[in-house]
């Protein structure tokens, strides 16, 4: 178990290196020129992946959980240099400041119990799972190619965004998201907190007939 | 003002100023609380070294450097060095979006008094604080220890009961100000009045969740040597050890630092606006702490979680919709 770790590990440092290299290179032909923001970059880009990886990976529960908090950390740099600190600052708070530690706690209190090998009842809908990922990844692959970066260009430039409010100075803020979620988009922030709300009453309900069928345990 | 706009050496002359009073303020809190607890347990406390003492923190830092650094056998190696720096880092890092002061001019060149005016401050510093915690939790766990390891259990769930009540607390202050930078929370407060006026209970919440947040006694569960020997940082010794201690030191100054900056006007003060108002304020605040250390026994665990979520966050809460009403009431009129 310690080996296989190793490994993974020391592959996952040399993917990691090559992948920063190469993607540095690759921006800096790119664009013509070497920026500091290039190589920001390609780091938060390689380590969102590598950590990502390493997640399901490791075999261990709390070194999984662990590389998990460095992929959401990638993840907020990457949210920085998209020119939006507040949702940033919000993934760190939330994700890596309050679930993952929750994960953390569980994990320190219960022990890396190994789970006993049961026929595991998901398996009989992989292919749903594949079909879910290829329906991700051609949506991911339609929002990157109408995603207009260009606005994020503009800002850096000091100028403003026209958004369906108008003009826009103060993109990517506190107060441009809060109106986001209150005017423009109620209805979909709304529904998503429903879906949370049922969600957490399901786990609920889940847990308990859990704790029934281990009499009290 | 843009963060980009300063030249660079300006920023660096800044950050290096600011760590340097950082790490030296660090070392007299932690002589001061010493003494103080000394007189308040009815003995002198440190008094040899130097004049009346005062040279103790360097005799300390002297020898901590000199100690063994050593890993013990059962340990997670990477995790073992790594988990003292990111306490630090988080902690160092936190001072950057606290303001010292309005623009001055030195040599010719115009310098805002502030690291960085993020328009997300508050929250930069909650988020920092959180990155902070896994310097004691992932410290914690790879010692391989079972008292480190119940340590960093406890630090987890204390984290999670308090930082949602403290949390709460702040949105008071950001409600009215409008504005999450610490920048202009100040500026509003220079412009009206403290803002503890408008939010007392809030500022009762935010003090009682920030001795919870940096693990101060009558909240020192996660190193309650009575019963885990030092919990999280049992198996640290040396500059390692000198590091959390930084850490949690320095924290308790950052943490001072932002509730004179939310409810107590920051730098601002009647005759002069000026970081000596600031460190008038931090000074008084953490004698706060000193004082509470040396007068409340230890919670017990079931009373901390029960204090946390049966009693702080509903008050927390119920602080928060009342602001909101009355605000929203004084907007519309």
């Amino acid at each position: 178990m310690k080996g296989s770790s190793l490994t993974i590990g020391i592959v996952a440092t040399v993917a990691t290196i090559s992948f920063i290299v190469g993607l540095t290179l690759a921006l800096t032909l790119a664009m013509g020129a070497f920026t500091f923001e290039q190589l920001v970059f390609s780091v938060a880009a390689a380590g969102a992946i590598e950590f990502s990886i390493l997640v399901v990976a490791l075999p261990g529960t709390f070194r999984a959980t662990v590389s998990l908090i460095g992929a959401l950390l990638s993840v907020a740099v990457l949210f920085v240099l998209l020119t939006a600190p507040f949702v940033a600052v919000i993934q760190v708070i939330v994700y890596a400041g309050a679930i993952v530690v929750l994960f953390l706690f569980v994990i320190a209190y219960m022990g890396e119990r190994p789970l006993a090998a049961v026929a595991d009842p998901l398996v009989r809908w992989q292919p749903v799972a594949w079909l879910v990922i290829v329906v991700l990844a051609a949506q991911a692959l339609v929002v990157l190619l109408t995603t207009d970066l260009a606005v994020r260009d503009e800002l850096q430039e000091g100028g403003t965004v026209a958004t369906p409010g108008g003009e826009n100075p103060d993109f990517g803020g506190p107060e441009a998201i809060g109106r986001s979620f209150i005017d423009d988009y109620i209805v979909p922030f709304e529904a998503t907190s429903l879906v949370l709300l049922v969600a957490a009453v399901g786990a609920v309900l889940l847990a308990k007939r859990a704790v029934q069928l281990e009499r009290g345990r | 003002m843009n963060p980009g706009s300063e030249p660079f050496l300006v920023i660096l002359i800044k950050a290096v100023i600011v760590v340097f009073v950082l790490v030296t303020a660090f070392a007299y809190t932690l002589l001061w609380e010493r003494k103080l607890i000394g007189r308040a347990q009815g003995r002198y406390g440190p008094n040899r070294t130097g004049v009346l003492g005062y040279m103790q923190p360097l005799a300390d830092v002297v020898k901590l450097i000199f100690k063994e650094d050593f890993v013990p056998r059962g340990a997670n190696r990477v995790l073992f060095q790594l988990a003292p720096l990111i306490s630090v880092f988080a902690a160092v890092a936190a001072v950057a979006v606290i303001p010292f002061g309005t623009v001055v001019t030195v040599f010719g060149e115009e310098v805002q008094l502030v690291g960085a005016d993020l328009n997300v401050g508050v929250l930069f510093l909650f988020a920092l604080s959180g990155i902070g915690f896994y310097g004691l939790i992932l410290g914690g766990w790879a010692s391989g220890n079972k008292y480190s390891l119940l340590g960093s259990a406890r630090t987890a769930a204390q984290l999670v009961s308090y930082e949602v009540a403290m949390g709460l607390s702040v949105i008071g202050v950001v409600m009215i100000s409008q504005s999450l930078s610490l920048v202009e929370i100040v500026d509003a407060q220079r412009e009206t009045v403290w803002f503890i006026l408008y939010q007392p209970l809030g500022f009762l919440i935010f003090v009682i969740a920030a001795v919870a947040e940096t693990n101060r006694a009558p909240f020192d569960l996660p190193e309650a040597e009575s019963e885990l020997v030092a919990g999280y940082h049992t198996e640290y010794g040396g500059l390692k050890f000198a590091m959390f201690f930084l850490a949690e030191y320095v924290n308790m100054l950052i943490i001072s630092a932002l509730a004179a900056t939310l409810f107590l006007g920051g730098f601002a003060g009647p005759f002069a606006d000026g970081v000596w108002w600031l460190a008038v304020k931090i000074i008084v605040l953490l004698f706060l702490f000193i004082w509470l250390r040396a007068t409340l026994p230890r919670l017990r665990y079931d009373q901390l979680m029960q204090f946390g979520w049966k009693v702080l966050l509903p008050l927390a809460t119920l602080n928060l919709v009342i602001s909101a009403i009355v605000i929203g009431l004084a907007f519309q009129n």
